[in-house]
């Protein structure tokens, strides 16, 4: 388990600027644990907000396309998020604290028996770290 | 139709908070309760659900002794029954814990409808109902103002961003996150207050959490309050430019 994985919002056919400064959170936090900082985005013909992401200064860019994931369901992103973090063990999944990722990301910690910690401002080092 | 209310027992909005000696929760034996704001709402709403369309309306509280009041006010404003899950250390218990011990609760009662605040007015998590709807199978929506029914369940309106709306049908059961202000709270009636005394409450008991949390409260602090006064100087373009920058910039209002 290593790495930053920002899971980013798209808002009306682009990212929204909450997701830009959760990426930047995230490459923060990548570097100051050393590690690398990837990206992961959802939806349905999302090339151009997929490339937008490739000048993003990344590891890797994650894109995940279903036709059923083209209007957001609190189902369909927890069950697709899941595997997408099984299968690439982040050590930090990091989210736009926007009312879409509200209603699904506690439900996605649940699943690895985490709790989301939200509302957050800032990250310092801690015990854990 | 069977719908649950979980209500959540919260320090009355005026009260003067102050942090308790361990740094780590704030003092509560000075504080007056109350029903958490978007939880009265909740009730509003499952309480219009029954008038509709008949059934049976449970007020759900997890809390301490204390929190059997908030419990008493929801069935003088016509909830059936009550379930009191009565616990004390609800603040050592992360949100994991406490959905499980909802979910306990709830599961034997095969509720077709599961409504909740949207959030705490305490703690302010927003994540109770979401991950009570996960420990439960069911499917769930947040932010919700409104619930009607249709013939192949439910059809909720969704609050999204910039003033969005969404209208999303559902099947049942399921659970809802309800927004404040999307109805009308009533308030109970001197006859109702009297008519809920004889009403039913079933008392949950839980044992010590042991399970060691995934998430610890190290410290709990007001924000620092601080005046600064800054002077801008320059022609009145240079000013404008400056103010501009910060107020995009250093304060991300524009």
């Amino acid at each position: 388990m290593t790495g930053v994985l920002v899971a980013v919002d798209q808002w009306l056919a682009g990212l929204s600027r909450i997701s830009l400064e959760t990426l930047a959170a995230g490459q923060q936090l990548a570097k100051a644990r050393g590690v690398e900082c990837s990206a992961v985005v959802l939806g349905e013909g999302i090339t151009t907000l997929a490339n937008g992401l490739s000048g993003k200064n990344l590891a890797k860019v994650f894109v995940v396309e279903h036709p059923l994931l083209k209007n957001y369901t609190a189902d369909g992103y927890v069950h697709v998020l899941e595997q997408v973090v099984r299968q690439t063990a982040p050590a930090y999944v990091l989210f736009p604290h926007t009312y879409q990722v509200r209603d699904f990301a506690p439900a996605l910690a649940a699943r690895f028996e985490q709790v989301l910690v939200s509302d957050v401002i800032a990250i310092q080092d801690g015990p854990f770290l | 139709m069977k719908i649950i209310v979980a209500i959540k027992q919260v320090p009355e909005r005026d009260a003067a908070l102050t942090i308790g000696p361990d740094g780590k929760w704030i003092n509560e034996s000075d504080l007056t309760y109350t029903t958490n704001e978007p939880d009265a709402y909740a009730l509003e709403e499952a309480l219009q659900l029954k008038e509709k369309n008949g059934g049976e309306v449970i007020a759900l509280c997890a809390g301490p002794e204390r929190a059997a009041s908030t419990l008493h006010e929801a069935l003088a404003k016509g909830a059936d029954r009550a379930i009191h899950i009565l616990a004390d250390d609800l603040v050592q218990r992360d949100t994991l814990a406490l959905a499980q011990l909802i979910a306990d609760a709830i599961r034997p009662e095969f509720p077709d409808l599961i409504l909740i605040g949207i959030q705490s007015d305490d703690l302010g998590l927003g994540q109770t109902g979401v991950v009570l709807a996960e420990r439960l199978g069911i499917p769930h929506a947040t932010i919700i103002t409104r619930g009607e029914m249709t013939p192949i369940g439910l059809r909720v309106k969704r609050e999204l961003e910039d003033g969005w709306f969404q209208n999303v049908d559902m099947p049942l059961p399921a659970l809802l996150a309800i927004h404040s202000g999307g109805n009308k709270l009533r308030y109970a009636t001197l006859m109702s207050i009297k008519k809920a005394k004889s009403k039913e409450t079933r008392t949950v008991e839980t044992a010590t959490s042991t399970v060691r949390a995934n998430l610890t409260l190290e410290r709990v602090y007001l924000p620092k309050k601080q005046k600064r006064t800054e002077m801008l100087k320059g022609t009145p373009a240079e000013i404008a430019a400056q103010l501009v920058e910060k107020l995009k910039f250093e304060l991300r209002v524009l």
